[in-house]
This record gives C-alpha cells, sequence and structure tokens, in this order.
C-alpha cells in the first residue's frame, strides 16, 4: 500500500484552558471512507477543523500527502469541507454557489461553465442553476454544498456532520447518494459525525473519539463486536455492562462473580486473566435470547419485563434482574409471538460465554 | 371601553405628529407663498422664493459645501464603520466590549460639548474654519451609525460562510471582496445614505466650525439672524426634503434587503 494521503501525530488543540483535541494519532488511506465518531464535544469537528487549516494545532503535526501542513493557511490547502449548516453563499445562485471554488483557482471561464453545469446534471441539479439557495429543498442544497466542494477534484473531501438536518428518509437517500459518490471519485472521504448508523454504514474504517482522545480505531464489524474499552461498549450498540471479578477458570471459561450471579465468558485471546481481578462485561443486547431451552453451559438469568421500545423490526426489551439496574434484551419482532409479556410474567434469558466480552475495569468509569 | 382607549390612542398618536410636523408643513406652505410676511389668507403660489435662492450665490456656495461635506462624510464613515464592524464580526479580543463602548459614543455626546471641543481642538491643530474641519467632525459623528447599520447586517450572516470561502480557495481578501461585502451591500447602501443624512442637517457642530465655508444649516441661522426673508422657509424645505428621503431610501434598504436574508435563514435550519 502507498503513503497515507493524512497522517496525524501527537495532535493538540486547546482553547485557553480547554483542551478539545488531546493528542491524537492517526492514518488514513487514499481512497477510504473514514469516519470519526463521538459524542458532542468530543473534539471531532476540532479535529476537521484543524485538518481544513481553520484552527491551527497548539501541538504535534498534519501532514497531508508528505506535507507538514500545520502552518499553511485553509485557502492554500486542497481540504474542501462541507458543513453541518452547509454555509451556502445565500446571495449567490446555485450555478454561482457551485462555481466559487473554480474561480478562486483561476479557471477560465469557459471551462468553469462546462465544469459546473457537468456538476449540476450529476447532481441531478441542472434545472436549478438559477435558483438562489432559498428556493431549494434540504436535499437540493445538501446536493449544491457537494457540488460546491467536489467541483474542483480535490484528493480528500471533508465532510461535517452532512445529514444531521435533514428529515430521516433524505437521510438514508443521501447516505446511499454519498457510497456511490465515493465509489465513483475514488478520493478520500472523512466524515465527522455523533451518529452510529451513519458512520457504520458508510465508513470503511471508524475512528471513536471521547473527550479529546482517540479510544478506538476499526471497521465497524470490528468496533461493534470487540468494543476495547468500556466507553465504546456503552456509546456502540446496545450492550449491557456488568461489573465483576475474576472467580476462577476452567480450560477455556472464565466464571465471573457479579452482582446478578455468575456469568461465564470464554477468556479473551488477547491475555490471560488473574483470578480476583476486577473487569467489567459486556453483553450484546442482540445476542440474548429469551424464553429457550438454555444450550449447555449457556448463562442463564431470571427477569420481569420493565418496558419494551419498538425499533422498526427490532424490538428492545427492558428488564429487570436482580442485582442490576436494568438488562436489555433486542430481539426480531417475529420473535416476540411466542413471548408472554404480562405484567409480571418471569422470562428466561439465555447467552452463550461466547458472547461475553472481557474488559479490565477502568478506575472512574 | 376597549375602542375608546384605542380611540385615545390614536388620536395622542396624530397630536404628538401634529405638533411635531405642523411648523414644517406650514414653512413648506409659506415657502410658495408669493407674500413676503405669511399673513392668512395666502397671497398665492410662487417658486420665486425658489428662484430667489437660485440667485444667492452664497445660499448655492452653502448647497455644494453640503453636498461635498455630506458625500465626503459618508463615504469615509461608512468605511470605518464597515472596518470597526468587521472588527466585531471577525475578531475576540481582550477590551473588546471597551472597543464597542469608544466606537459608539459620539452620539452620546451633546452636540453643543461636542462643537466646542472640535472648535478647540481643530483651531490648536490649525484645521479649523473650512470644509474639512466640517468633515472631520462629521465623520466622528456619523461612523457610529454606519458602525450599527452594518453590524446589524453582519449580525444576520452566518460567521462559517467567510471560513467556507477560505476552504474553497479564497484569500481572505477574496473572500472579503467575493463573500462579506456582497452580503453586507444593504447594510452599507443604508450607511452611507443615512450618514449623508446626518451630515446634511447637522447644524451645531458645523455652525462651531465651519468659519466661513458654511454649510446649509449655517447658512439658514446667520440668514436669520440678518432679516427675515421667504427664503429661509424654501431652504428649510429643502433640507428637510432631502434628509426624509436619505432616511427613508435608507429604511428601505435595511428592512426589505434584511426581511429576505432572515426568511433565508430560518429556511436552512430545516
Amino acid at each position: 500500500m502507498s503513503a497515507p494521503i493524512l497522517k496525524v501525530t501527537g495532535l493538540e488543540k486547546s482553547f485557553g484552558p480547554y483542551v478539545a483535541v488531546d493528542g491524537i494519532d492517526f492514518e488514513v488511506e487514499e481512497g477510504e471512507f473514514i469516519a470519526i465518531m463521538g459524542p458532542s464535544g468530543c473534539g471531532k469537528t476540532t479535529t476537521l477543523r484543524l485538518i481544513a487549516g481553520l484552527e491551527t494545532p497548539t501541538g504535534g503535526e498534519i501532514h497531508l500527502r508528505d506535507r507538514l501542513m500545520n502552518d499553511v493557511s485553509p485557502w492554500e490547502r486542497d481540504t474542501p469541507m462541507v458543513w453541518q449548516n452547509l454555509a451556502l453563499f445565500p446571495f449567490m445562485s446555485v450555478f454561482r454557489n457551485v462555481e466559487f471554488g473554480l474561480k478562486m483557482k483561476g479557471v477560465e471561464k469557459a471551462e468553469r461553465h462546462r465544469n459546473v453545469m457537468q456538476w449540476l446534471e450529476r447532481m441531478g441539479l441542472d434545472a436549478y442553476a438559477d435558483h438562489t439557495i432559498d428556493q431549494l429543498s434540504g436535499g437540493q442544497r445538501q446536493r449544491v454544498a457537494l457540488a460546491r466542494a467536489l467541483i474542483t477534484e480535490p484528493e480528500i473531501l471533508l465532510l461535517d456532520e452532512p445529514l444531521s438536518a435533514l428529515d430521516a428518509h433524505l437521510v438514508i437517500r443521501m447516505q446511499s447518494e454519498l457510497t456511490r459518490l465515493h465509489r465513483e471519485l475514488g478520493i478520500t472521504f472523512f466524515y465527522v459525525t455523533h451518529s452510529q448508523s451513519e458512520a457504520f454504514a458508510l465508513a470503511d474504517r471508524v475512528i471513536i473519539m471521547n473527550d479529546g482522545k482517540v479510544v478506538q480505531v476499526g471497521t465497524p464489524k470490528e468496533i461493534y463486536r470487540a468494543p476495547s474499552n468500556r466507553f465504546v461498549a456503552g456509546f456502540v450498540g446496545t450492550n449491557n455492562i456488568i461489573a465483576g471479578t475474576v472467580s476462577r477458570r476452567s480450560g477455556d471459561v472464565v466464571v465471573l462473580d457479579t452482582p446478578i450471579g455468575e456469568i461465564r465468558a470464554v477468556a479473551p485471546s488477547t491475555g490471560g486473566v488473574r483470578e480476583g481481578q476486577a473487569v467489567d462485561l459486556v453483553i450484546s443486547a442482540d445476542r440474548v435470547i429469551v424464553n429457550q431451552a438454555r444450550e449447555d453451559g449457556h448463562n442463564q438469568l431470571s427477569a420481569s419485563l420493565v418496558s419494551e421500545e419498538f425499533v422498526g423490526s427490532l424490538v428492545t426489551l427492558y428488564l429487570q434482574v436482580e442485582g442490576t439496574e436494568e438488562f436489555r434484551v433486542q430481539i426480531q419482532q417475529r420473535e416476540l409471538a411466542g413471548i408472554d409479556l404480562a405484567d409480571n410474567a418471569r422470562l428466561n434469558v439465555t447467552w452463550s460465554p461466547e458472547d461475553v466480552l472481557i474488559l479490565p475495569a477502568e478506575g472512574n468509569r | 371601553m376597549k375602542a375608546t382607549v384605542i380611540f385615545g390612542l390614536r388620536l395622542y398618536a396624530v397630536l404628538v405628529f401634529a405638533f411635531i410636523l405642523t411648523p414644517i408643513a406650514a414653512s413648506f406652505v409659506v415657502s410658495l407663498n408669493v407674500d413676503r410676511f405669511p399673513t392668512l389668507p395666502l397671497g398665492g403660489f410662487s417658486l420665486k422664493w425658489y428662484d430667489a435662492i437660485a440667485d444667492d450665490t452664497t445660499v448655492v456656495d452653502a448647497i455644494f459645501n453640503t453636498l461635498l461635506v455630506g458625500v465626503i462624510v459618508s463615504l469615509v464613515s461608512t468605511f470605518i464603520g464597515f472596518a470597526t464592524a468587521y472588527t466585531d464580526f471577525r475578531y475576540r479580543f481582550f477590551g473588546k466590549s471597551v472597543y464597542l463602548a469608544l466606537a459608539l459614543l459620539p452620539p452620546t455626546i451633546p452636540t453643543v460639548i461636542m462643537g466646542l471641543a472640535m472648535l478647540v481642538y481643530l483651531s490648536a491643530v490649525n484645521l479649523w474654519g473650512g470644509a474639512h474641519s466640517v468633515i472631520i467632525a462629521h465623520v466622528v459623528m456619523c461612523t457610529p451609525f454606519a458602525m450599527a447599520l452594518i453590524r446589524l447586517r453582519l449580525s444576520q450572516m452566518d460567521p462559517d460562510l467567510e471560513a467556507a470561502a477560505w476552504n474553497l480557495g479564497a484569500s481572505q481578501w477574496r473572500a472579503m471582496r467575493s463573500v462579506i461585502i456582497p452580503f453586507a451591500i444593504p447594510g452599507i447602501c443604508s450607511a452611507l445614505l443615512l450618514t449623508m443624512a446626518v451630515s446634511f442637517d447637522e447644524f451645531i457642530v458645523a455652525w462651531f466650525i465651519s468659519g466661513f465655508n458654511e454649510t446649509l444649516p449655517v447658512k439658514i441661522l446667520n440668514t436669520l439672524q440678518g432679516r427675515v426673508s421667504p427664503k429661509i422657509n424654501a431652504l428649510g424645505s429643502m433640507v428637510f426634503s432631502v434628509t426624509i428621503m436619505l432616511v427613508i431610501i435608507s429604511q428601505t434598504f435595511l428592512f426589505t434587503r434584511g426581511k429576505k436574508a432572515r426568511g433565508f435563514q430560518n429556511g436552512s435550519g430545516n
């Protein structure tokens, strides 16, 4: 593989006493669709603005290709951005908005015109060239913003929560549009979002940030199935996180003492666990089975239903289990038919030791 | 009961406007009257007092001075006002509230004090007694209005727009030319007209420092002090008409364009 297109080392940014980005490292390969995800205030947008040159780092380095970018002004970089609020120029027509980048680069008029019309056609906006921005719908504005950023044929496109202002059905449409553009253009997309569904649906790799630090980097599948720490486990997917201590070990299986009783887990492949060690257990809600015969060696709990929540074809059951505040189970809607959900009905939940992930306990969390 | 209150309030408003506008209206009517003294019934319609103005070279000079001062003041104070408003929009720095307070201070100073201070200062630095003195003083007085108008307009602007221009390869100067100024144009036009209006009918400070290069309002007082002539009514009507026109056009710029821009911002939010 060639050298990374973007390399960030020890990057820091503080605003007075407030540290927004606290020494992060990552690399982005050419042509990758990479997403930075994290809760608000985690430093993801600041990271993006640092890459675009809109903020100056207070420490560390940013390399685009092999060029050190720290002191390069934003207009000398080739890092166009799609803004969260789009930041389209309200006093210009659609055509002039899209043309802007080419004009600044000194492209001559005839070529600008040809290029802009090509992009408008590609985005299905050719009929709107003379419209003003406020005459467009949300989805159309979104496409103008994309065309405006992409018209100069950059190597990397920065996107700052570009879909956060759209209606749910438009979000899905724009996601497939983004995937299509990324495939057709073959350039690097660098996408900031707080939405897990967007990040996982779009990105080849996801960088998860919290409190100004990178907490995990991996493919969506890796992050979903094997969160590397308690924060990621809580932030991604629907997981039950239970504190416990290692009681004993028999072969591949570790037995743990927890407030909800003994739980059996497969020993982590990465390293051993000692007896008496404090750990956090992650049990993914969609791996738990309700009211079926327990298989040999599986964990089992008795629970009562507190409430249920329908999300499309999935149902999340909020259960009461002695020793913990809440135990969540996610099942297919059709599985629900065979389960008695009457008040005070006892539910029998089971799951395999393979679906228990052991994380070293963290002191303060 | 409620209807009586509304009627009372309406009557009150009409009376207030009548109180303010009757003398001006009277001056208008009398300026078009053929008689030398304003007596009822009116003598008959005539433009002779306006003709008399055109024949009086000192008055024509005063008009020319006023226009020259007005145009220069309007350009200079709008430029400084824009620069100040942009500084406020773009930067955060220590002592910014003091900076803004200072920038908005001049209109709060009583004009007599302002005039006296200008007289003392401009004589000390040998700039007293000409059109240029009035220009200097009026720029000081008009800049806050220009700044306030342009600042109001810039406050409606999405701060990301400028950064978006940089991001697309525009240098700071090009971003200023192609994004900030086009956005601020309604505010700038409005400021040009309003500062011209303020300069056009400002009397006291100009009276202190204009020396022999009188502006129109000063000319009016000086004429009044000599003898009462119906020319005064004609002059007053002209000054009033021009000023009120400038103010009205200025407001039109600000409100019609401003409303449209706000509509866009609300629309983009969903």
